[in-house]
Order: structure tokens, then sequence, then C-alpha cells
């Protein structure tokens, strides 16, 4: 009876989620609270099944950022790197692709909007271009940079967690294969968008904006840009000297939230609670399905059909992941498959290439539509908030090709570096 | 302004707005906001333009602080990108920096008829956030302007009304 129960729960919780009937931190929450109410767990279980170091990190980051990108920082950087590209339409576009995601690897995907999104619109205004083009491939380069690290993407944060990687580890594994996917998206992108920005003209006049115009707080840009560079040092660190990296975040937002002499009540209101509650909720849901062995049957059934094939069970893993991310939140999904992946390793599977594959198809598959990811459904906000209209089956096209290239080279990277 | 007038809540806005001293200012929707943009120097009360087509019929509003906002994103968009911290801002940036004409900036042709009463205009004020409407007529064709500063004074000066005069100052 349990079985089935905290089966029609997950269901329920997950349908919910994907048509958004109801936002997905009611969904999330409510699914978990019902765990707890048909007693499939009791309370200690549900609030022992929530990973408080992912939840810590994603907190203590979200502070750092929001005072970061108060600063005007971000818009500095933007508008210098711009500018050192000149006034040719390709350069910008691989300019902006790249500080995208350079910024998508340690920030969340809504302060990098905001460090981007203004200069891709005044860029795009100033040569009375659409901004479309620049918009959608700044949603694809923010995905492929976010495989890159621990913090990058909620999916690694998860992964990390769950598989015990500290952050030197995630980002020796994974940037590698980002900056390949990256270089491949370059090439896919000179042919996607090139035949366009050839119609644009060159000679772009944005030198006599000045950079220092948008610092807003020059003591608080200081102070951040610090705190944010030792923060990225800590996560290095960290996991040589046995410290997680949400005690790291943690360090680095209180120190931050001390430096910055402002309200914390202020700043702390600022934080994506509903975020944070969404993944307390998916870590209780997830918890009641494995408490009565669905999870572990769904593995059987899984071993059994790749016979418990390293080579084929990854790049199963990466391929299916990286088509179900396009579609499904990608972070409900990891946190299903994650224990998954774990009770093949209980199997013998080895779990380095599954755990890569999971990470790099969840993350590289959100590419494909405009709700695969945060990043897109914010980066189409923005463009819809301007007056640019990016279109699902417009967007579906470029993000089709991109994720079949990105998946494409992850296979062939986790081939090379842990099946050979 | 000639004759005196006392304001009720319920009086009409065709009563009323001829008497006010601020004019409405017309722009074309398809006008280049440069050119827009001059036309309230010769009205500096003025606070909100209305927008209208080929025909003359109000299509939009345009209030002018949005103007003198989308004028400074081309002198000095460091300015307004300095104030970006979120995904609205930034979202209102873009619609700056991309617009070109009227029809760009505008917003829906909210308006008030000779008919509506003044307590009309004041809530269609407070609702859509603005400090002025155009009025027009059946064809929609704008035939005055109240200013909501301007109409709430007016309205405030005559209020001690068992020692003052039922006059408006004119």
């Amino acid at each position: 009876m349990d079985v089935w129960l905290a089966a029609l729960i997950f269901v329920a919780t997950y349908v919910v989620i994907a048509t958004e009937r109801v936002h997905k931190t009611v969904a999330a929450l409510g699914g978990g609270v019902l765990m707890i109410v048909f007693q499939i767990l009791d309370q200690d279980e549900a609030f022992a099944a929530i990973d408080f170091n992912v939840i810590f990190l994603l907190l203590g980051m979200m502070v750092i950022a929001n005072i970061m990108r108060k600063t005007g920082v971000f818009q500095w950087v933007a508008i210098r790197a711009v500018q050192l590209a000149g006034g040719q339409p390709w350069r910008i576009l691989v300019v902006l692709c790249l500080i995208t995601a350079i910024a998508s690897a340690f920030l969340d995907n809504v302060t990098t909007v905001v460090l981007i999104g203004p200069i891709t619109l005044y860029v795009a205004a100033a040569m009375r271009v659409s901004p479309v083009p620049y918009l959608i491939a700044e949603i694809l380069a923010s995905n492929i940079g976010g495989t890159a690290t621990l913090i990058g993407d909620p999916p690694n944060i998860l992964i990390g967690s769950a598989a015990g990687y500290d952050f030197g580890t995630f980002t020796l594994n994974m940037a590698p294969a980002s900056i390949l996917v990256f270089a491949g998206f370059l090439i896919l992108a000179r042919f996607m968008f090139g035949p366009e920005l050839a119609r644009q003209r060159d000679g772009l006049v944005i030198a006599d904006l000045d950079p220092s115009g948008v610092i807003t707080d020059f003591r608080m840009m200081r102070i951040s840009a610090v705190v944010m560079l030792a923060t990225i040092i800590g996560f290095v660190i960290a996991g040589p000297l046995g410290y997680e990296p949400a005690t790291v975040a943690l360090l680095g937002a209180s120190a931050i939230l001390l430096l910055a002499r402002g309200d914390p009540a202020e700043i702390l209101a600022e934080v994506e609670w509903t975020t944070l509650l969404f993944f307390v909720g998916l870590f209780i849901v997830v918890e009641g399905v494995i408490r009565v062995g669905i999870i572990e049957a769904f593995a059987n059934e899984l071993f059994s059909a790749t016979r418990g094939d390293v080579t084929l069970t990854s790049l199963a893993l990466l391929w299916v992941s990286g088509l179900a991310s396009g579609i499904v939140d990608n972070i409900p999904y990891t946190a299903t498959l994650i224990p998954v992946v774990q009770q093949l390793g209980a199997r013998g599977v080895e779990l380095d290439p599954l755990w890569w594959s999971l990470a790099l198809g969840a993350d590289l598959g959100g590419n494909s539509t405009i709700i695969g990811a945060s990043a897109n459904v914010i980066i189409v906000s923005l463009a819809a908030r301007s007056g640019h209209e990016i279109r699902f089956g417009a967007f579906l096209r470029y993000g089709i090709a991109t994720v079949v290239l990105s998946l494409a080279i992850a296979s062939l990277y986790v081939w090379v570096r842990y099946l050979l | 302004m000639t004759g005196h007038l006392r304001i009720s809540k319920r009086t009409r806005v065709g009563e009323v707005h001829g008497r006010l001293d601020i004019e409405p200012v017309v722009v074309g929707v398809d006008e280049d906001l440069i050119s827009a943009a001059r036309r309230p120097m010769a009205q500096p009360g003025t606070r909100l333009l209305a927008v209208v087509d080929a025909e003359g019929r109000l299509v939009g509003v345009l209030p002018v602080l949005r103007l003198v906002e989308e004028i400074v994103a081309r002198v000095s968009p460091e300015e307004l990108m300095a104030e970006v911290t979120d995904l609205e801002s930034a979202g209102r940036f873009g619609r700056e920096v991309g617009a070109h004409v009227c029809r760009d900036l505008m917003g829906p042709p909210v308006h008030l008829t000779r008919d509506s009463t003044v307590a009309d205009a004041f809530r269609a004020m407070h609702e859509h956030q603005y400090s002025g409407l155009p009025v027009v007529d059946d064809q929609m064709q704008v035939v005055g302007y109240v200013d909501l500063l301007e109409l709430a004074l007016r309205y405030l000066d005559q209020l001690p009304a068992s020692s003052a005069p039922e006059a408006l100052p004119s």
C-alpha cells in the first residue's frame, strides 16, 4: 500500500511541477508534507532527508551575488568587454557569450542576466538590430558555462553533495568538458547566427560609454569582489581541508553581510526563498520513494537492462538526461536520478562516469527548449519585457542543434576520459 | 482663466478641463521620440503626452518622465544601467534603449471623457499611476487635458467653503 501511495504522491508532485498549475515550490512542499501525513516517512526521517549542504550553499551564494550585483561591477565588466570587442557584431556575440558562460559558472542565472542583459539590449539598440540572436546565444552559453563548476548549476550542487565531490574535483572533471562544448558551440553559432550578424553593420561606437558610470558603490564593489574571489578560493581549498562547500558559502555570506553595513533583513529578503523551499520539498518527496523501495526496484531494472555495463549505462544516462532535461525541470529530475545512481554503485557499477554523465546530461540538456532551464526562462522573460519575443519554435531549432552537438562532445569526453 | 466654478467630486470633467491652465500635448504615434520630447518643452506643466494616430484618434499615452528617461538613456546610458538590479528593471532599461518612436514607449490609451466626473478622474489617475489624463470626445479626438496636481489644488483651494466664496481662483 505504501509503495502505491508514495508513487502516487511522487507522480502527482512531478506532474504538478511540470504543468505549472501550481507554483513548483508549493507542489514540492505539498508532496513532501503528504509523505509525512500518510506516514511514508515520519517527520524526523523527512527532515533528515534534507541536504542542508545544498540549501546553505545556495543561500550563501545568493546573499553574496545579491549584494554584488547592486554595486554595478557586472555591468562594468560587460561594458569593458564589449568595448574591447570593438564594433564587429560577431566579436560582440562571442564576447557576450564568453562573459555569460564564465559568469554562469560562478553565479546564479538571475545575476548573470542582470550582468549581461542590459548591455546586450543597449548594444542591439545602438546598432538598431534585434537583440534576439544575441540573447539566444547567451542562453545557450549560460547553460554550457554552468556545467563547469560545482556551483554553476543546481544539478551540480545536488550531485556534488550526494557524491561527496569537492569544488576542485568537480571543476577538474567538468570544466574541460564545458570548455570543449563551448568551443563546439561557438563553431555552431557561426553557422546559426553568422548570416544574420553579417547583415548587421560594423562600427558600433560604444567607446563613449563610461564603464565607471555604472558603479554605484565603489567601496562595496571592492569588498564584494574580494569576498567573491575569497569564496571561490575557499571552495578550492575547502575540500582538502575537510570543509563542505556550504561552510565556505556561509562564511562568505557572513563576511559580506558584516562589511555591507546594510540592514540584513533587507538583504535577506532578496534571497530566493521559494527556490530553497523547492529543494526542501523535493528532498522529502524523493526520500519517500526511496524509503518504499521504488528507486531500488528501478535501479534493479536498469542494472538488468544494461547488464551492469558502465559504458552503456553512462552514455544512456547522459543522453536520456540530456533529452529529459529539455522537457522536465532538471532539478527534480536530478534529485530523482541521484539515488538511482547510488543504487547502481551499490551493485558494483563504477560511479564516477555515472555522476559526470548525469551532470553533463542534466546541465546541457536544458538548452533544447525555452523552458529547459531557468536561464532560458529568465532571458526569454527579459526579452519580452523589453519588447522582443523569443518564440518557442524559433528557439527550438537553435536549442536542439546545440544540445545534440553538446551531448555528442560530452559523450566523447566521458568515453575517452573515463571509459576507455 | 475666466469664470468661476465650484468643483465637487460629481462635477463633470467637461465643465472643468477648459478652465484648467495646463493644455494637452499631442504627439504622433510614429513620431520620433526626440521630436516628441521637444513638445512638452513648450508646455512645461504637461506630464503626460497624448499619442494619436494619423486620424488624430487617441491610441496611447506617454508619461513625460518615461520620455525623459529614454532621452537620458541615449545620452548617458550608464546612469540607467547602474539602476538595473533585477529582471524588471533590466526589462524596463531594454525597452527604453530600444525605443525609437512614441509607439515603442506608450502605454494603453487611458482617457477621460467630458461626461467623466472629477471622482472618476482621481480614481483613473490613481489606478494607472498617471499624473494627468487626456480628455477625448466620442471619436477619441483629444479635446482637453486634466492634470492631477492642478485639479487637486483647485479642489483643495475651495474646501473651506463655509468661509470662502464658492468660486475657484481663476
